[in-house]
C-alpha cells in the first residue's frame, strides 16, 4: 500500500511528503503539513465515528496522545471520541490542530467505496481501505482525506470550519457518586426491549436489590431492567449513594447504538447528576479506543413524578 | 378498589405457549379483556375485533401456573382490559429472551399489571400497563347447535393453507360428505352489482385427512382469511387437534382446541358471509329451531332489510335495500350489562328495526341461542351485530329510520 501512495504522491503538483522519510521534511511545503495519520482500515475510524454522529459538526483535536472528537448536540450532550495513537499505522504531529468539521461529510468519504454488510448479521464488515489524514496549519487548506482500495485511490477534500467553544461539563472524577462496569453484549441484551420512544429514561442505582435499574415511561405503562450486583453481565459496581435520575430518552439511542462496537461499558455519575458514559472499544490493534458521552440530568422531568400515571385512563363505571 | 396484588407464576416450559397464544391474540384484536374465572379455575384472554367480526378466547387453567393467587377469590376478581399494543411489546419480549421464571402482576391499587420477566444473567425486565376495569366481553353462540363439526390437527390445516397469499381476503370452504375443499371466494361482488371472476385454486381433502369428520349439511361458507392465518399461527407451536364447528352461511364459524396436556384452551369465533343476493337459503331456514330461539322472522323482515357496513375506521351506513332475503344469524358479541350499563362501542351498530331480537336473558350465560338478526354484506367484510336490550333499540329506531 505504501507504495502505491508514494506512485499516487509522484503525481501531484504540490506533493506531499511521504511522512517516514525523515530527510523529505526539509521541502517547503512541508512547513504546513501539521498533522499526518494513516490507518490500514478506514473501518475502524468511521465505526467509531459513527457512534458519535448526532449532530452535523464534529471538532476534530489532533494531540500528542492520539486523536479527539467532540460532538455536541443543543448544549445537552457532549461526545468524545479518543482514538490514540497507537492505533495507528502511522501518526505524525507537528502542531496540535483543532478545528470544527462537517462530520457526515467526513463519515461518506471514508465510506466512499461502500459499505459491505454481512448478508446474516447486517453488521459492516471489514475492508481493506487504507486511509490517510492530512491537515496543513492554516485553516483555509482542506483536510485532506485520501482512501485507497486496491489500487484505486480516491482524494477528498474538506473544507474545515472554524473552531468553536465546546461545553465542559466539569465531571467531578473526584467526587463520583457511583460507577457500575458492564459487559456490553450483555447490557444490550438487557436494553433489547426497553421501549426508546419514551418520554424519560430514569436510572435507579442503589446499594440494596435492585441495584441497577433502568426504567422507560410511556403513555400506557413502563418497562423497566434490573440488573443486580451479582450478575455476569456486571463487572463492576460501586455505589456510595442512592441515585434516582432521569435523563432524555435520545442519550440511550445514542449508548445503545455504541454497543454495538464497544466491548465493556463504564456508566459514572457524579455529585450533580452528570452522567458519563465510557464504552471501550478494541480494533484490531491491541490498543482500544474509547468513546464518552456526557449527559446532565433533566431537571423539567424529575419535577414531575405525576407524569408516569398516563393520563389515557378512560374510567367507564361511575 | 382493592388493595390486592394477584399474582401469577407462569414456569419456564410453558413460558413459550403463554406468549405464543397472546401473540395471537394481540394480532386479533385492539385490546385484551381479561377475566379470572372462579368457576372453572381459569384466567381467560379474550379479544374481539374492531368490527366485531371475530372473536377469540384463550383460557388457562390453575395447572397451567405454577403459582396461583390464593385466598378466597370469591369476592374480588380479575376483570379488565389493556391494550393490544403494550401487550404485544411484552409479548415480544417473552418470546424473544430465554426465561426462567414469568410473572403476571394485577396490582389493583394502580391498575397496572406487570409481566416480569426474569431473564439469563439475573436480569429481569418489567413490562407494565395500566388496566381499565371493564364488563367480560362475551360472544353468543352455541357449538351444539352446529350441523357440522371436523377435527383436524392444526398444523395439516396451517399446511393445506399455507400458500393462500395473504392479500387475499376470505377464504372459502365447500363441504360434503364426501369432500372438504378449501378455495377463494368465487365471486367478488362489487358497488356496482356487477360480479367478477378472479383466479383461483382449490385444496381437496378427503375425510381421511380428518381426526373426525361429521357433515349433516352442505356447507359453502366463507369467512376472513387473515385473521385466520393468525389463529393458525399457533400452530407452529402446538400441533392440536383442532374442532371446526359450521353449517350455514352467515352462521359463524367456530374453531376451538384443548391442549389438555398444556392446561389451556381456545375458541375463536369468525363471523362468515351472508348469502348473496337472490340467493335463499331455505332448507335453512326450516331447520333453524333450537331450544332457547324465541325469535321468528315475519314475511316482511324477509322481503326488506337493511344492510349495513362496517369498515375498520369507522361506521359507514349504506342504506342499500335489497330484495331478497337473507336469514343468517351472525356473530353477537356482547359486554353483559350489568346494572343497567354497558359499554357501546362506536364501530358497531345496528339492527334493522323491523326485525324483532330476541333478548333472553343474558347476565352471566355462556352459551344460549342467537337471536335472528339478519345482516347482509356490502363489501367484503362479514358484519357482526353487538347485541343490545330492547329499550335501547327502541330509541335506536328513530335514529335508523331517519338515515334512510
Amino acid at each position: 500500500m505504501l507504495e502505491q501512495m508514494s506512485l499516487f504522491d509522484t503525481h501531484q503538483e504540490d506533493t506531499d511528503e511521504e511522512e517516514n522519510n525523515v530527510n523529505e521534511q526539509e521541502q517547503t511545503d512541508n512547513d504546513d503539513i501539521a498533522f499526518v495519520a494513516k490507518l490500514k482500515s478506514s473501518r475502524t475510524l468511521a465505526s467509531i465515528l459513527k457512534t458519535i454522529h448526532f449532530a452535523d459538526d464534529a471538532i476534530f483535536c489532533a494531540l500528542p496522545t492520539g486523536i479527539k472528537i467532540i460532538v455536541e448536540d443543543k448544549q445537552c450532550v457532549q461526545g468524545n471520541a479518543f482514538i490514540d495513537t497507537r492505533v495507528f499505522d502511522s501518526y505524525e504531529l507537528v502542531r496540535q490542530i483543532r478545528f470544527r468539521f462537517h462530520l457526515e461529510t467526513v463519515l461518506n468519504c471514508l465510506n466512499i467505496f461502500g459499505i459491505p454488510l454481512d448478508p446474516v448479521t447486517h453488521e459492516p464488515l471489514p475492508t481493506n481501505v487504507a486511509v490517510q489524514i492530512h491537515y496543513r496549519e492554516n485553516q483555509t487548506h482542506p483536510l485532506q482525506l485520501y482512501l485507497e482500495e486496491e489500487g484505486v485511490i480516491t482524494e477528498c477534500l474538506i473544507k474545515v470550519l472554524d473552531d468553536t467553544d465546546t461545553i465542559d461539563f466539569d465531571f467531578q472524577t473526584e467526587n463520583v457518586v457511583t460507577k457500575v462496569v458492564f459487559k456490553a453484549s450483555g447490557f444490550k441484551e438487557a436494553l433489547s426491549e426497553i421501549d426508546l420512544k419514551a418520554d424519560c429514561i430514569e436510572l435507579l442505582i442503589t446499594q440494596d436489590v435492585p441495584h441497577f435499574r433502568l426504567i422507560a415511561n410511556g403513555c400506557g405503562g413502563s418497562t423497566s431492567v434490573d440488573i443486580n450486583q451479582d450478575s455476569p453481565v456486571m463487572d463492576t459496581f460501586l455505589c456510595t449513594e442512592p441515585v434516582n435520575n432521569r435523563y432524555k430518552t435520545q442519550f440511550f439511542q445514542y449508548i445503545v447504538r455504541a454497543l454495538s462496537i464497544a466491548s465493556k461499558l463504564s456508566l459514572r455519575i457524579d455529585a450533580a447528576g452528570i452522567l458519563c458514559a465510557q464504552f471501550l472499544i478494541y480494533t484490531e490493534k491491541d490498543k482500544p479506543s474509547l468513546v464518552e458521552y456526557f449527559f446532565g440530568p433533566d431537571e423539567e422531568l424529575n419535577e414531575h413524578e405525576a407524569n408516569t400515571q398516563s393520563s389515557d385512563v378512560v374510567l367507564i363505571e361511575d | 378498589m382493592t388493595e390486592k396484588k394477584f399474582i401469577f407464576v407462569i414456569p419456564p416450559e410453558h413460558v413459550r405457549h403463554f406468549g405464543k397464544a397472546l401473540q395471537v391474540l394481540t394480532k386479533l384484536g385492539e385490546e385484551i379483556y381479561i377475566e379470572l374465572i372462579t368457576k372453572t379455575n381459569g384466567l381467560s384472554f379474550r379479544t374481539a375485533n374492531q368490527s366485531r367480526s371475530s372473536y377469540s378466547c384463550i383460557t388457562f387453567y390453575r395447572d397451567f401456573f405454577q403459582e396461583w393467587p390464593q385466598d378466597d377469590l370469591q369476592k374480588e376478581k380479575i376483570k379488565c382490559r389493556i391494550s393490544a399494543k403494550r401487550c404485544m411489546s411484552a409479548v415480544h419480549a417473552v418470546l424473544s429472551s430465554k426465561l426462567t421464571r414469568l410473572e403476571l402482576v394485577f396490582d389493583d391499587r394502580k391498575s397496572n399489571l406487570s409481566f416480569i420477566l426474569h431473564c439469563r444473567y439475573n436480569i429481569i425486565k418489567i413490562h407494565s400497563c395500566f388496566y381499565i376495569d371493564c364488563e367480560k366481553l362475551q360472544a353468543r353462540f352455541d357449538k351444539q347447535s352446529y350441523k357440522n363439526c371436523v377435527s383436524i390437527m392444526s398444523k395439516t390445516l396451517q399446511d393445506l393453507t399455507a400458500h393462500f397469499p395473504a392479500k387475499w381476503d376470505e377464504i372459502t370452504i365447500r363441504a360434503t360428505k364426501d369432500q372438504f375443499i378449501i378455495k377463494k371466494c368465487d365471486e367478488i361482488v362489487h358497488d356496482d352489482e356487477s360480479i367478477v371472476y378472479g383466479m383461483n385454486f382449490q385444496v381437496v381433502c378427503e375425510p381421511r385427512e380428518f381426526i373426525s369428520y361429521d357433515i349433516q349439511y352442505k356447507s359453502d361458507i366463507t369467512f376472513c382469511l387473515r385473521e385466520f392465518k393468525f389463529l393458525l399461527g399457533l400452530a407452529d407451536l402446538l400441533n392440536l387437534p383442532m374442532t371446526i364447528y359450521f353449517d350455514s352461511r352467515g352462521r359463524p364459524i367456530i374453531f376451538c382446541f384443548d391442549a389438555e396436556e398444556f392446561y389451556f384452551d381456545g375458541t375463536f369465533v369468525f363471523a362468515t358471509m351472508a348469502n348473496r343476493e337472490g340467493e335463499t337459503d331455505i332448507s335453512f331456514n326450516m331447520t333453524q329451531t333450537s331450544v332457547n330461539d324465541t325469535s321468528t322472522m315475519d314475511e316482511d323482515d324477509l322481503v326488506s332489510y337493511r344492510q349495513y357496513t362496517i369498515n375498520t375506521t369507522g361506521v359507514n351506513r349504506g342504506g342499500k335495500k335489497r330484495p331478497a332475503p337473507s336469514t343468517s344469524p351472525t356473530l353477537e358479541t356482547q359486554i353483559n350489562p350489568i346494572d343497567e350499563e354497558f359499554n357501546i362501542d362506536e364501530d358497531n351498530i345496528s339492527i334493522d328495526p323491523k326485525q324483532r331480537i330476541s333478548t333472553t336473558n343474558h347476565k352471566n350465560t355462556t352459551t344460549t341461542a342467537f337471536g335472528d338478526t339478519t345482516y347482509t354484506v356490502l363489501s367484503q367484510q362479514s358484519i357482526v351485530g353487538l347485541q343490545q336490550s330492547e329499550d335501547f333499540m327502541a330509541d335506536m329506531t328513530d335514529d335508523e329510520d331517519e338515515e334512510n
